[in-house]
């Protein structure tokens, strides 16, 4: 009776499974398959294609595009330097940022003095529109600190971002700030889901914060950090730095990266130029991928093996 | 109480995502303007939202819903109601044609070549070939030869006609150069440094070399240039602004210069590229600082040289001794390239630097600033703050024609001829997507034939203040009736020639956008600039900021091989 039950129980829990199963990843595929395969494999095809007037369509052009672009990695003097912005701005962002990140997530997540102003202060790039808060920076950068600075030493300097010596810093350092508010509220969640007994056990045992940080807050929060530093390179390609709302399409080349490069070719270039900016994407998928794969080994193999 | 704010603030995000999901307003009809009349034939048209305006198309509405009262489109309806896009931000280049609404286009960087090639935009010749709208003469007598064969060159049908025609270059404030006398006197050797004493003075020629036209006392050479530029700075007016957020804007000076050097028939080689049996001087060279120049004749095959053109050296070099002189001659948050600076604050201080004491000269920008600076608010702001004598009638700007002539020597008379170029790609055209309901294209090309009739023409110039870029005259009423930069653009455009960015060459129509954005894109020492302001501040020179936007042969082959005779 009870087996005949349990079979009958087990049936039902595995169809009623497979429905709560099914209902939960159709929107996901679908939107997979709408969002990210329609797209891009109009993306890979054009590619391999030119745009021929009289036809009024676009055309095989097989490998022609590829060609251009490899060329154009030793001819176009502004690829190099948005190859090393991109990378800089990357790892700027993961050498500075995350761990500044992570240590203050921690803060808030011991709730020192003063966490909840952080919060907020650190909150409001994500409560307010990106193009405000690149307006609100740059009247700061390019205003304010030139009048505080000839108030306080009579010296009269240029803005920040106005100076070309201190542009880039000054926009990394936007990315570092706006960017920091995400990442501190995914650590300071998954902290607060640290088991208390742990933290308690080793408090008896007279752990020291700084300890308690390194040996039992980083490893537990180990797979959302490496999340984050997957995910961000993953889309270090596409990542244009804010420079759009900074300078739409007029960011000077010293300040390219490949994200802008083609956020603003697409908004300027005419149908005959998709076909180029399409192998590109691709040649730099290509790039990307394998080094993306390899990063999440790498960071399961430096993660914590108990968890 | 925690419960019901989360409750509330759920309710907002769902809210505000159904929002984003599709209309939630109560029915489609309230997406327009207006209420749609179900007894008449709608046509929808779309304006660009910009410095020209709505209500130009708001005139031509009026006029073509009373001139089509009584005709009927469809069976079972009777007249014609216009409904208009006032909220279309989307540039002309962005349009999604095959799924839009919107069935009649005003728009500028239109790549109509592009759009005509995949059959998005409906056919238009017999209204281009048949007078408009109570007239006797076709609308194609309106057009130039380069704008016939330039609109028909992809298969012989037009899809599109020009819409407003604008510059980009110097504007100047005729007030502060009256009050200040910056202009200069005939008699150069008249105590005051050449300009004039009194208003009543005789003023020098001007670029043009005549007397007592549009360009008296203006300088007619680059040294009479920065004369007046040193002129300005003694008596206490900064020669230049423009704005330090889009240094693109300081180019406006450069491409002005080079455009008055080269002349318009050798700027139209940039789009053409065919000079026939003329040639074009080209800068091969420098010894030391003096260019070493050769005359060419331009080709599909040879058309990288064009970048040499020898008066793009000149352009550049005016703006470097701008440049150089930058804390002196320009507004400084100009100057120093402050990205909160837009164009906006430009045309604003321009606008109020004269009430304020703090008079500036020229502005670097398109002539649709004055347009501009009415829809941002800073002129009625200038009139809150200073009362009539701000208002329009009683103000006075005018274009700039710049000299393309470096020096002369006594007795000699300069001259140059007045190029207006015009950058805008701005066109009007129909969808492509009513092609099969004969109704709207009826309704759509006859509200274009009406839109080109020469009333039409004239009413949008004395609307806006801006020329459509077509062939029509304005009567003395009309003309009068513009304000003083109107008048001044006007007369400048019926003096001058107007070069267009258009061609019926396949290496330019294939190819358009390569040949109209980032010209100035220069690589000095291995850094590539995106424009001369920022390479000058460095101090690049302009000899080798000339020479960095060379294209190279092999790059030019590379591109464009396919495009050479065989």
């Amino acid at each position: 009776m009870i087996d005949m039950r349990n079979k009958k129980k087990g049936k039902i829990g595995g169809r009623s499974k497979m429905v709560f199963y099914v209902c939960m990843m159709a929107l996901p595929l679908l939107q997979f398959v709408l969002l990210w395969l329609c797209v891009n494999i109009n993306s890979i095809f054009l590619a391999f294609q030119r745009y021929d007037y009289d036809a009024g369509a676009y055309v095989w052009n097989a490998f022609d595009n590829f060609k251009t672009v490899f060329s154009d990695f030793v001819r176009v003097p502004f690829y190099a330097a948005s190859l090393r912005n991109t990378v800089v701005i990357y790892l700027i962002g993961l050498v500075v940022g995350t761990p500044l990140s992570v240590l203050f997530s921690f803060y808030l997540y011991k709730k020192m003095p003063l966490h909840g102003l952080f919060k907020t202060i650190l909150f409001v790039p994500h409560i307010l529109s990106a193009l405000i808060m690149v307006v609100l920076f740059k009247y700061f950068v390019d205003r304010a600190v030139p009048t505080l600075v000839e108030l306080m030493t009579g010296k009269t300097i240029n803005g920040l971002l106005a100076n070309p010596k201190t542009t880039l810093a000054t926009i990394i350092f936007y990315n570092v700030w706006t960017g920091f508010g995400t990442s501190t509220v995914m650590y300071s969640s998954t902290m607060a889901g640290i088991s208390d007994s742990v933290v308690e056990a080793a408090k008896l045992d007279g752990i020291t914060p700084m300890k308690e940080l390194l040996h039992i807050t980083i490893p537990m929060i180990w797979p959302t950090f490496a999340t984050f530093v997957v995910v961000g390179f993953a889309g270090l390609f596409m990542n244009q730095a804010a420079l759009y709302n900074f300078y739409g399409n007029d960011a000077e080349y010293r300040l390219y990266t490949f994200g802008y490069y083609f956020y603003v070719s697409m908004r300027t270039s005419s149908i005959s130029q998709y076909p180029y900016l399409a192998a590109l994407g691709l040649i730099l998928t290509a790039v990307a991928l394998p080094l993306t794969l390899g990063l999440r080994k790498l960071m399961d193999r430096l993660g914590p093996k108990t968890i | 109480m925690k419960k019901i704010l989360t409750s509330l603030l759920a309710l907002v995000c769902a809210l505000a995502m159904l929002t984003g999901c599709g209309n939630l307003r109560p029915n489609d009809d309230d997406k327009w303007d207006e209420d749609l009349d179900p007894s008449k034939t709608q046509l929808y048209v779309s304006n660009l939202k910009g410095g020209i305006g709505h209500d130009w198309l708001y005139n031509v509405k009026k006029r073509f819903e009373a001139a089509y009262a009584d005709h009927s489109f469809e069976d079972g309806k009777t007249g014609v109601q216009v409904v208009v896009d006032t909220d279309n931000a989307v540039n002309g280049a962005w349009l999604i044609l095959p799924t839009s609404e919107w069935e009649v286009f005003f728009s500028e960087n239109v790549p109509f070549n592009d759009y005509a090639s995949q059959g998005q935009l409906l056919d238009i010749s017999d209204v281009v070939k048949a007078p408009a709208f109570g007239e006797s003469a076709p609308i194609e007598n309106k057009l130039d030869a380069t704008q016939k064969s330039a609109l028909t060159a992809m298969d012989g049908k037009y899809y599109a006609l020009p819409h407003y025609e604008a510059y980009r270059g110097l504007s100047y404030n005729v007030a502060v150069f009256e009050e200040y006398r910056l202009y200069l006197a005939d008699d150069r050797d008249n105590g005051n440094n050449g300009f004039i004493i009194r208003s009543t003075d005789k003023r020098s020629a001007g670029p043009n070399g005549e007397y007592g036209d549009y360009d008296d006392g203006l300088p007619a050479t680059v040294d009479e240039f920065f004369k007046l530029c040193d002129q300005m700075v003694q008596v206490g007016v900064t020669p230049f602004v423009w704005p330090g957020a889009v240094a693109s804007y300081s180019e406006y000076i450069v491409d002005a210069f080079a455009q008055a050097f080269i002349g318009a028939e050798e700027m139209r080689y940039n789009f053409t590229f065919d000079s026939g049996e003329k040639t074009t001087e080209i800068i091969t060279g420098f010894d030391g600082d003096t260019p070493i120049t050769e005359r060419i004749a331009v080709t599909n095959e040879n058309g990288y040289l064009l970048r040499q053109q020898s008066g793009k050296y000149y352009g550049y070099a005016v703006f470097e001794k701008i440049m150089k002189n930058v804390d002196k001659y320009v507004y400084s948050l100009a100057g120093t390239g402050n990205t909160t600076f837009t164009h906006y604050d430009s045309q604003e201080e321009f606008l109020l630097g004269e009430f304020e004491n703090k008079p500036i000269g020229m502005i670097s920008d398109g002539n649709y600033w004055w347009n501009e600076a009415q829809v941002s608010g800073a002129y009625q702001r200038s009139v809150n703050q200073f009362g009539d004598r701000a208002k329009a009638e009683n103000r006075r700007f005018a274009w700039m024609p710049v000299p393309g002539v470096w020096s002369a020597t006594a007795g000699q008379t300069p001259k140059t001829e007045l190029v207006m170029k015009d950058p805008m790609k701005s066109y009007c055209f129909v969808n492509g997507n009513i092609a099969d309901k004969p109704a709207k294209v009826a309704a759509a090309k006859a509200f274009v034939s009406f839109c080109y009739s020469d009333t039409s023409l004239q009413e949008f110039t004395v609307t806006t203040g801006v020329a459509k870029g077509l062939e029509y005259e304005l009567t003395d009423e009309q003309f009068n009736a513009l304000h003083s930069y109107g008048r001044s653009c006007w007369t400048l455009r019926k003096a001058g020639e107007v070069v267009r960015y258009n061609s019926a060459n396949r290496l330019f129509m294939e190819n358009e956008q390569a040949f109209s954005a980032y010209l100035h894109r220069s690589t000095v020492s291995g850094q590539t600039y995106q424009t001369p302001f920022t390479a000058f501040r460095d101090g690049v020179s302009a000899k080798d900021y000339f020479s960095g936007n060379w294209i190279s042969r092999s790059d030019w082959n590379r591109d464009y091989s396919d495009y050479f005779a065989v």
